[in-house]
């Protein structure tokens, strides 16, 4: 009955196969970059969203906390930039740890704190007091350990990664008790589900994708200002590339994204503030028209969705 | 000693001008349970509207706050009636209004910025009084008063409307409980328009005076504005309008202290503030009592 | 620890839940033992759900305690619960909407520390094997009632609180769900059954407790409850 773990190898061998022939054949590298970061960020999201009902507003907060966490212990220990983007994903759990209370609050009083939080983790970041730590707000330079190749691949890992827990999600049984969680967790606690602990792996992971995203990315531009990594739009652009994709399944955010960001690199980034329009449009569409996202116009067509 | 005269003067009246702030948020919510996210950015639109009159007409901001209301009041209906019966319609409306009217804000701040760039522009101070004001041996911007004085006049008058006026009966019927309130005739649905209306409109009177305690007013400031709107009510308890008043006071001292004490960190607060206090009364936020489970 | 058999199943002493300012539940005890099939009757906000959420554990109480087999439960999770034998039933029917019936039911099977379900035949005793690919939000209100109960078998409970189960089911549904909840209890499962159609009760036990206010105020069986001046005032003297 449920979801065939061979579903799963499929999207990860189509999503490595399509990452590692453009590495060769399609010379824009930053692009490619920005759309993987953008697809695991859509995935983090949905992890939390579709699979626990939690929508984090400031899930900014994660991939800028990433991608200090990252540069900081590039800079500060001399660690090898790959353990320093899984250092990065560890900095953002430690502060989903701190912000574990968040929990307790329902639908759209978590969406606001997220977003408060992930402010505050700005404010500090940035604040001219650290700068002797983080730079404040002068931003980070880590052009002595670039490395465009091994950057690539990191994220292609980081991506990777991500896919697979969500497949994960979408075929264990363990993912089928989140969404148990989500619908009410209430039953799910009288069904013997531990909500506690489910809520916390999830959000933990989505935490720590968060942040490995955050990390791998930093590395991959190696210069870059506290708002270039805290913007809101980083939040904003996945959170739509997930809905409108469609949540709670693996190729949901994933197709949302390819599309989406797609449309926006062919449309140009130099006016930015028409895609903050366009994508302001989007959502109120999206949750007024298409809840569901692409994947429910499929199911209504009794199209199974991985 | 003088500092703290300082921060606590120039604390009550940012108080009384956060409590407007966020009272048309919280009118919203207590109405009809809709998170306003945009609050910030009509807030925002406000404060360019304001801008224009003066700029084009020279209306100053006085003069432009009952145009400036009735514009937003007549864009707040409509608003209402394109989007807020399908968003009650849905499996969980409060955060389907969430993620729309995030949407929203995303959409009002991006044609501010394309229709006037993201450029930083003011009002000059000599618009509302110009002379500082001597109190208790400090002097303050006499546009603080005026600021202060008219929030509180919008205020009264909100309290007025709501515990005076039997439309102000029927909202607050409706407040305590829809259903009940539909049962007994009250036409729901129109008076939640008029109120979603009204609390656009008093979003956008604030906005005539953001330059004047901000210095200046850009596109982007209308995320700022809906995390203090929300650090406000809820310290005033969600959903309660004159909580409003109280949740702007707690506020706007606290913001003035910091400012006087640790600059740097000022703007820390009303995020902290916001989940601190959420985490502390969940259940005051959610209107019951416990969260099961 | 004496022989667990010694103990009653379910002990419940003096707890209390306030909510705000109001007295929830005043200070209730009552236990419930092996076999028992135990009515619980009472006014709208006497306290009834209070009662079993807090001996389900989906609420703390402010005071007292909840013992299963003679071992305290409670500042125990409710998923705890589960796995030592409580399990219940909701008032309003509380399926996962999006999850398919058996989805709702494998969640059960795998979380409630049963070994070998068989959901197959939980489904079809419900009657809702046919409708085991549908998703549960579309279930209409009875099945979903009926999904409550095969979901909470599914987790093997020695004791079942079963929240009002009955009220908007038709003369045939009830008929049926009384031989279900029979046979549950011969199969050796104790029953709690929080009830308003006394003549449902009837069908099922002779022996109700009767709440009012958040005090228990009569314990026996349902011919003297009719009986008794205490009893037929709140339910005839009051206006609901
Ligand atoms: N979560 C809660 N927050 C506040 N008050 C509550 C809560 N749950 C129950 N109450 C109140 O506690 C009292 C007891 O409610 P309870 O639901 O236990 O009654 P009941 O006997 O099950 O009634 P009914 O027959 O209507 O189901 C009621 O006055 C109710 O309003
Ligand atoms: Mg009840």
């Amino acid at each position: 009955m449920l979801k065939s773990p061979l579903a799963g190898l499929a999207v990860l061998a189509l999503v490595a196969g399509i990452f590692a022939t453009s590495f060769f054949t399609f010379s824009n590298e930053s692009l490619l970059i920005n759309l993987m970061a953008f697809l695991a960020l859509a995935q983090g999201i949905n992890l939390l969203y579709g699979f626990t009902g939690y929508m984090p507003f400031g899930y900014v907060g994660f991939f800028g906390t990433g991608a200090y966490g990252c540069a900081l212990t590039i800079l500060f220990l001399h660690w090898n930039p790959i353990a320093a983007v899984v250092a990065g994903g560890l900095s953002a759990v430690v502060l989903g740890v701190i912000l574990v209370p968040l929990l307790r609050l329902e639908g759209a009083y978590f969406g606001i704190a997220s977003l408060a939080a992930a402010q505050a983790a700005y404010e500090i970041i940035s604040n001219p007091n650290l700068t002797s730590i983080t730079q404040g707000p002068y931003g980070i330079n880590l052009g002595a350990v670039y490395a465009p190749t091994t950057g690539y691949w990191t994220m292609l890992g980081v991506l990777l990664f991500t896919t697979a827990i969500a497949a994960y999600f979408r075929i264990s049984r363990f993912g089928l008790s989140l969404m148990a969680i989500r619908d009410n967790s209430n039953s799910a606690a009288t069904a013997g589900v531990n909500v506690l602990r489910g809520r916390l792996i999830a959000w933990l992971l989505s935490c720590f994708i968060g942040g490995l995203a955050g990390g791998a990315f930093a590395w991959n531009i190696s210069f870059f200002y506290p708002q270039s990594v805290f913007a809101l739009t980083l939040s904003i652009f996945p959170i739509v590339f997930a809905v409108f994709g469609g949540v709670g399944t693996v190729i949901g955010p994933l197709i949302g994204a390819g599309l989406l960001y797609g449309l926006y690199d062919a449309v140009g980034v130099a006016n930015p503030e028409y895609f903050q329009l366009l994508y302001g449009l989007l959502i109120v569409a999206l949750l007024l028209f298409m809840p569901g996202g692409l994947v429910s116009l499929a199911k209504k067509v009794r199209i199974h969705v991985f | 000693m003088d500092l703290l005269v300082y921060a606590l003067v120039s604390g009550v009246l940012y108080g009384v001008f956060f409590a407007l702030v966020g009272l048309g948020l919280s009118l919203i919510f207590g109405v009809m349970r809709v998170v306003n996210v945009a609050h910030g950015d009509v807030i925002m639109w406000g404060a360019f509207s304001s801008f224009w009159l003066y700029t084009l007409w020279h209306i100053g901001p006085v003069l432009a706050l009952p145009i400036i209301f009735v514009s937003f009041f007549v864009f707040g209906c409509i608003i209402y009636y394109g989007i807020v019966p399908r968003i009650l319609q849905a499996e969980d409306p409060e955060l389907a209004s969430l993620i729309v009217f995030f949407g929203v804000s995303q959409v009002l701040e991006a044609i501010a910025t394309i229709a006037f760039g993201n450029t930083q522009r003011s009002l000059p101070d000599s618009l509302l009084g110009g002379r500082p004001v001597h109190l208790f041996g400090q002097s303050f911007p006499q546009s603080w008063f005026w600021t202060g004085l008219i929030s509180a006049a919008a205020i009264v008058l909100v309290y007025l409307y709501l515990s005076h006026t039997r439309t102000g009966y029927a909202t607050r019927a409706i407040m305590s409980n829809r259903q009940e309130a539909a049962s007994v005739g009250v036409n729901v649905s129109a008076l939640s328009a008029l109120n979603f209306g009204i609390g656009i409109g008093l979003a956008a009177i604030p906005g005539c005076f953001v330059s004047f305690i901000a210095g200046n007013i850009s596109p982007d400031i209308g995320l700022n504005l809906t995390v203090i709107s929300f650090a406000v009510i809820v310290v005033g308890s969600l959903g309660k309008p004159l909580g409003a008043v109280l949740g702007g006071l707690v506020y706007g001292v606290a913001t003035a202290l910091m400012q006087t004490y640790l600059p740097s960190w000022a703007a820390l607060l009303p995020n902290v503030l916001l989940i601190l206090i959420m985490l502390a009364r969940p259940g005051g936020l959610l209107g019951s009592e416990v969260r099961r489970a | 620890m004496s022989s667990e058999s010694s103990w009653p199943l379910l002990a419940v002493r003096d707890i209390r839940k306030t909510f705000g300012g109001l007295h929830a539940l005043d200070g209730v005890t009552l236990s419930v033992n092996e076999g028992d099939v135990l009515g619980l009757i009472g006014p709208n906000g006497s306290g009834k759900t209070t009662l079993i959420n807090t001996i389900s554990g989906l609420i703390m109480p402010d005071g007292g305690s909840v013992a299963f087999k003679g071992h305290d439960l409670t500042r125990k999770s409710p998923d705890k619960r589960v796995h030592v034998g409580i399990n219940r039933t909701y008032q309003v029917p509380s399926p996962f909407h999006k999850l398919t019936v058996w989805e709702n039911m494998i969640v059960a099977a795998t979380y409630g520390g049963a070994d070998d379900v068989d959901i197959e035949n939980l489904l079809r005793r419900a009657g809702l094997h046919e409708f085991k690919d549908r998703e549960a939000g579309r279930l209409n209100s009875s099945q979903q009632k009926l999904l409550d109960i095969a979901r909470a078998l599914a987790t093997s409970p020695k004791l079942m609180l079963v929240d009002e189960i009955a009220a908007g089911l038709n003369p045939k549904e009830l008929s049926w769900l009384a031989e279900w909840l029979l046979e549950l209890s011969s199969a050796g499962i104790a029953l709690l059954v929080v009830e308003h159609l006394i003549p449902f009760l009837q069908l099922i036990t002779t022996r109700v407790v009767v709440m009012d206010v958040g005090s228990v105020i009569f314990e026996g069986d349902i011919a003297s409850a009719t009986q008794d001046d205490h009893v037929i005032e709140v339910f005839l003297g009051r206006s609901k």
